[in-house]
């Protein structure tokens, strides 16, 4: 039998360490090397000028590659679900091979493209190469549930069996047993597009500061281990504060598109470490920078609302400010802090910032200072940024913005003092701001505060020539503070006066996981409202005040569902024919005719699956009601998201539980005293249901008293 | 239901032989559903009541559509004593707003059940206004608590002060026995607090009022003269006086329970007033075991005239950077520190200080630094002497120095020894 193979590029744009690959050429009569634009990816406007450079570099290499074996790269435009149909015919395929995408999106878009190949009678070989470790396995042992701490997942990790060894790369005589023939028109229907066919305009771009691709990559990889210094500093990487420039070592970018092997990358450094140290096996620490980007691949495979706010399990809901106008100053580098300009100046310019100024910034526009959402950052990171991984990108965010990952939020980087801590001169603030440059150090992190003469003589003046501070940051500081801790003390029930002990201790690193029985007795099936709040009471009796309070964030998912539904807006509202809750409404009114019901709180559309399956919730209503099909989008996500969500709910629990407070049944023990040590109330804010002055007497006892 | 009912109609309307048995079937099903719901109905209004303080209100809203006992026991004023408006535009909000029908029907229906309350507010002026109009209407309640939040920035700022000291001296007074009331950064202002006191002097225990640049230090005073209940205040350094510290420690106050004083420079190189040390002394023997929490958003040649003398500062908060010389003062001048955290500070290692302070300060039981330096052997240190008292530490990686004696891979390991429980410094994503 005739297998004709076509290898499909996404990620992993090498020949070496390349699975997938090799399958295809395995046993193979013709293969032929395909890279789809993938609109995703390619029609979005969101993706910037350098990436897409980086992107034809890396596929130019890779042509440059094959032509070298005798075949070359296949760039078929299009989308890949209307492009494989036609492949599938055009070249008699049997056989089609790429590697093993684990975002949800990618997830989606290839199982389709299974699906459609096995209707044509082709086979699909998927392998993974673009992690290090199979994540699902990952989650598997954390309990079906991915870790959220870096640490908990370490130790996972450090149980695994070592990462699968890289492959090398393909050959001459593997390429010449499955030779394909080249059209003489190949370069007219395959060539790799030019920036100005994909519509940007280059006149007067500079050159690529990083060039892509994976020779460029292999070159990096050997400058990298051989660079002396680094490996003095192999086990700890400080004092790196000259590296805020783009260093002909770095790597990430290469990582990103798969121009190198992580596993390549990680059999290098462990060999290289086993070399130096004479030890037999080398800390976890040594791959710092692999294992976050494992962690937060394994945080994201299986949540397709990983990017966002709404509708994201893991992430805290936090009331983020929408200021547009402030955003564009930050995105474009006009806020008025050097250090913070700067950086965007070079990430606009270069693609490519240090993992300390992508904490100052993205610190900056979220917690520290302008109050915006981690979802802006994220996105204009993801246009911007050569390494921008859908999950690394808005993982770190989250991380940053101390949106999720149980972060202390009190360390706020200040956009002054950590700019002059980094680079006590202020030649990176005059190499991307140039107007700057003759600033003495003493002003150049705070132009401002420079007296007037000293600006005159700089030959810029700020507020003519360099923008003002657009904020005060001692100011906005403050109040970030208090708004964070306002967030976590709700989330943990937390009342003290402790700051620290607002952002509550998950113990998942110290004590194993218990698989929790009310799990099971709630079926994929049950709304995932329901579930969750059963999970409330079931999980932890000791806290029910939280079923008392709407106001709780204790579970912010659940909270921002409720909020949603309690809050439709006004043109929706008034349009209750539209309504599919309007007809529980009207239902109802049959049986309970003349008692007034509170309209105004019945659901609006939901705009979100899970808001949908809550919508759909009748039962709780009028049991009789036929229960709504949910869609089964909703189906799905409220099967995956329940127990992850629930395991969120139970860590938060368990740390307030592990620091010795108790919650009481703040109705059921309504006319009893409580011990001064008590903390009952979830937020300062809610003083819920309380039924005596006296009681509420004593709550201001627990408030003072607490943090003791 | 209704479907199930129409379905048996429609078998009944094409009746055949088989309609009777059909009948008979319908109506075994209708006396079950009657038995069922005859069940329900018959619980008795404390039940539901108790089940209702259970459920959110979305699912209170549902259930009151069941029938005219479960519409009843929604509207019981137990259910409404506490409500938090969420007062939120679109355009400046990722959250949602609560609905102004329901705004509308609490007004009308609830208003004078509503105990406490709480506004929150998104960046929007809109907002802000919202919360005014509501509270302006609040002429028939007596609120216990009220808390004007701010989630986004200062929004209550921007509104005319005017408009907003006439809504709030609405509730002021209409309420007569306020006991807690948050207004941080709000413009709120002396004559104001002056009706604040003359209507619910015996009640307030609880004012927060941090950043309100219309109150004067007179005006605050008058309410620690007025309010002898009052146990704990949040305010602005500028407003602290020695008079304030010598009122609040009379004999006829309380024990005050808790102080926070945030100290904000408003202009570079602001000179800031000293507190006596007897005002100081005056309130620990008044309120032996009151907590002040200092949160110093200062730069670092601001620091001048604090810790120079002893303070009784239980929690602080070091927001800014914060020079070696002022954390080497720390410990000789806060014996009564619980916690410490300190978010930034110079190039040069914090050992001595640190150990200073855990030498001195018995009672820390929690530290947190960010942008500093400490060598291990130093940090090591500093948790043996502290031992398993400190409940609370978190430290960033980067500030632990790798020496001679530890490195950054087994630090870890000395420090759980000396804590008596598993504990990693805190990371950041290298990415």
């Amino acid at each position: 039998m005739v297998v004709n193979s076509v290898h499909w590029f996404r990620k992993c744009l090498r020949l070496h360490d390349n699975p997938a690959l090799q399958e295809a050429l395995n046993g193979a009569n013709t293969v032929r090397c395909v890279y789809i634009l993938d609109p995703w990816f390619a029609g979005a406007a969101n993706v910037g000028i350098n990436r897409w450079r980086f992107l034809l570099e890396a596929l130019e290499d890779l042509d440059c590659s094959l032509k070298k074996l005798n075949s070359r790269l296949f760039v078929v435009r299009g989308q890949p679900a209307e492009v494989f149909p036609r492949l599938f015919k055009e070249w008699k395929m049997t056989r089609l091979t790429f590697e093993y995408d684990p975002e949800p999106y990618g997830k989606e878009r290839d199982s389709a493209i299974i699906k459609m190949a096995q209707e044509f009678g082709v086979e699909t070989i998927v392998r993974n190469s673009h992690t290090l470790y199979n994540l699902d396995r990952i989650i598997e042992m954390n309990n079906n549930s991915p870790p959220l701490t870096f640490k908990r997942f370490q130790t996972i990790v450090s149980r695994l069996e070592l990462p699968r060894r890289p492959l090398p790369s393909i050959n001459q005589k593997q390429m010449d047993k499955c030779h394909t023939k080249i059209t003489d028109n190949h370069d007219q229907i395959y060539s790799i597009p030019s920036l100005e066919e994909l519509g940007f305009r280059t006149e007067g771009l500079p050159p690529a500061v990083w060039r892509g691709g994976e020779s460029e990559a292999l070159d990096r990889l050997s400058k990298h281990l051989d660079k002396k210094v680094w490996v003095a500093n192999l086990e700890h990487p400080r004092g790196n504060m000259c590296s805020l420039y783009a260093s002909p070592t770095g790597l990430s970018p290469y990582l990103r598109f798969g121009c190198l092997s992580c596993r390549v990358l990680y059999y290098n450094l462990r060999e290289l470490y086993m070399k130096l140290r004479k030890r037999c096996s080398p800390p976890l620490s040594l791959f710092g920078q692999l294992l976050w980007r494992e962690f937060f691949y394994t945080a994201a495979t299986n949540n397709p609302n990983f990017d966002r706010m709404d509708g994201n399990p893991i992430c805290v809901q936090i009331p983020w400010d929408q200021n547009p106008e402030a955003l564009a100053k930050w995105a474009e580098g006009r806020t008025g802090y050097p250090w913070i300009d700067a950086i965007m100046t070079q990430l606009r310019e270069e693609g490519w910032i240090h993992h300390l100024a992508r904490h100052a910034v993205a610190c900056f526009l979220t917690r520290g200072d302008l109050w915006i959402s981690w979802e802006s950052g994220m996105k204009v990171f993801e246009e911007l940024l050569l390494d921008a991984d859908w999950s690394v990108n808005a993982g770190s965010w989250m991380w940053l913005s101390c949106s999720a990952f149980f972060q202390q939020f009190f360390h706020c980087y200040c956009p002054v003092g950590f700019g002059r801590r980094t680079n006590p001169t202020g030649d990176y603030i005059r190499r991307y701001i140039p107007i700057l440059k003759d600033y003495p150090n003493r002003y150049i992190y705070e132009p401002w505060n420079a007296p007037e003469s000293v600006q005159k003589a700089a030959n810029c003046v700020v507020g003519v020539d360099y923008p003002k501070p657009m904020i005060n940051h001692a100011e906005s500081s403050r109040l970030n503070i208090e708004r964070m801790k306002q967030v976590y003390q709700q989330l943990s029930h937390y009342r003290g006066l402790s700051l620290l002990a607002s952002v509550p201790t998950i113990q998942e690193e110290a004590e194993p996981l218990m698989t929790d029985e009310s799990q099971t007795s709630s079926g994929p099936d049950s709304p995932s409202v329901v579930h969750d709040k059963a999970t409330g009471c079931v999980a932890a009796p000791d806290s029910s005040t939280v079923c008392t309070s709407s106001h709780t964030v204790l579970n912010p998912e659940l909270e921002s569902d409720e909020m949603r539904c309690l809050s439709q807006t006004p043109v929706n509202c008034s349009d209750s024919q539209m309504h599919p809750s309007a007809t529980i409404t009207s239902t109802c009114a049959d049986h309970s005719a003349g008692v007034e019901s509170p309209s105004s709180l019945v659901p609006p559309p939901a705009q979100s699956p899970l808001a949908r399956s809550q919508t759909c919730t009748p039962s709780l209503v009028c049991s009789t009601l036929p229960p709504s099909p949910s869609p089964a989008t909703a189906q799905t996500q409220t099967s995956s998201f329940g127990p992850r969500r629930k395991s969120f709910t139970r860590k938060v629990r368990r740390g307030q539980r592990q620091r010795g407070r108790h919650s009481c049944h703040a109705v059921a023990r309504e006319g009893e005293r409580r011990g001064e040590e008590e903390e009952t109330e979830p937020g300062e804010e809610n003083e819920k249901m309380e039924e005596s002055v006296e009681m509420e007497e004593e709550r201001m006892e627990e408030e003072t008293y607490a943090g003791h | 239901m209704k479907r199930g009912l129409q379905g048996t109609k429609q078998e009944d309307g094409g009746g055949t032989s088989s309609g009777s048995l059909k009948r008979s079937r319908k109506q075994r099903r209708d006396a079950e559903l009657d038995e069922e719901a005859v069940h329900w109905e018959c619980l008795p209004q404390e039940v539901l009541l108790h089940i209702f303080q259970y459920l959110p209100l979305l699912d209170r809203a549902y259930a009151s559509q069941v029938c005219r006992g479960w519409n009843h026991a929604f509207h019981m004023p137990e259910l409404w004593r506490c409500f938090e408006f969420e007062l939120n535009q679109p355009a400046s909000s990722y959250l949602k707003a609560t609905h102004p029908d329901l705004i509308k029907q609490i007004i009308k229906r609830h208003a004078d059940h509503l105990q406490y309350v709480s506004f929150k507010v998104d960046s929007s002026r809109e907002s802000a206004e919202a919360a005014c109009d509501i509270l302006s209407q609040l002429v028939n309640c007596s609120l216990k608590t009220l808390g004007l939040i701010s989630t986004a920035r200062p929004s209550f700022m921007e509104l005319p002060k005017s408009h907003f000291i006439s809504a709030l001296t609405v509730v002021f007074v209409n309420s007569k026995s306020l006991s807690s009331l948050k207004i941080d950064d709000t413009p709120v202002d002396d004559p104001s607090l002056k009706v604040l006191v003359a209507n619910n002097s015996d009640t307030l225990k609880l004012l927060k009022m941090s950043s309100c640049p219309h109150v004067s230090p007179a005006g605050i005073l008058c309410v620690a003269d007025q309010c002898h209940g009052l146990r704990e205040l949040a305010l602005n350094y500028h407003l602290l006086s020695d008079e304030l510290l010598i009122a609040l420690s009379s004999e006829k106050h309380v024990h005050l329970e808790h102080l926070r004083i945030d100290v904000v420079s408003e202009n570079p190189g602001q000179q800031f007033h000293t507190i006596k040390k007897s005002s100081w002394d005056a309130m620990v023997r008044h309120s032996p075991k009151f907590n002040l929490v200092m949160y110093f958003f200062l730069y670092e040649d601001e620091f001048g005239p604090f810790f120079r003398d002893e303070l009784p500062v239980t929690h602080l908060y070091f927001g800014r950077s914060v020079s070696k010389d002022v954390l080497g003062r720390v410990g000789l001048t806060c014996p009564r520190l619980v916690e410490l955290v300190v978010c930034a500070n110079g190039l040069r290692p914090l050992d001595e200080e640190l150990i200073r302070i855990a030498q001195r300060c018995t009672q820390l039981s929690a530290i947190g630094l960010g942008e500093c330096e400490v060598s291990c052997s130093a940090f090591v240190e500093f948790v043996k002497m502290c031992g398993d008292r400190l409940t609370q530490l978190s430290i960033m990686e980067e500030v632990l120095v790798p020496d001679h004696r530890y490195g950054l891979d087994d630090i870890h390991w000395e420090v759980s020894k000396h804590l008596g429980r598993v504990w990693f410094p805190d990371m950041m994503p290298t990415w």
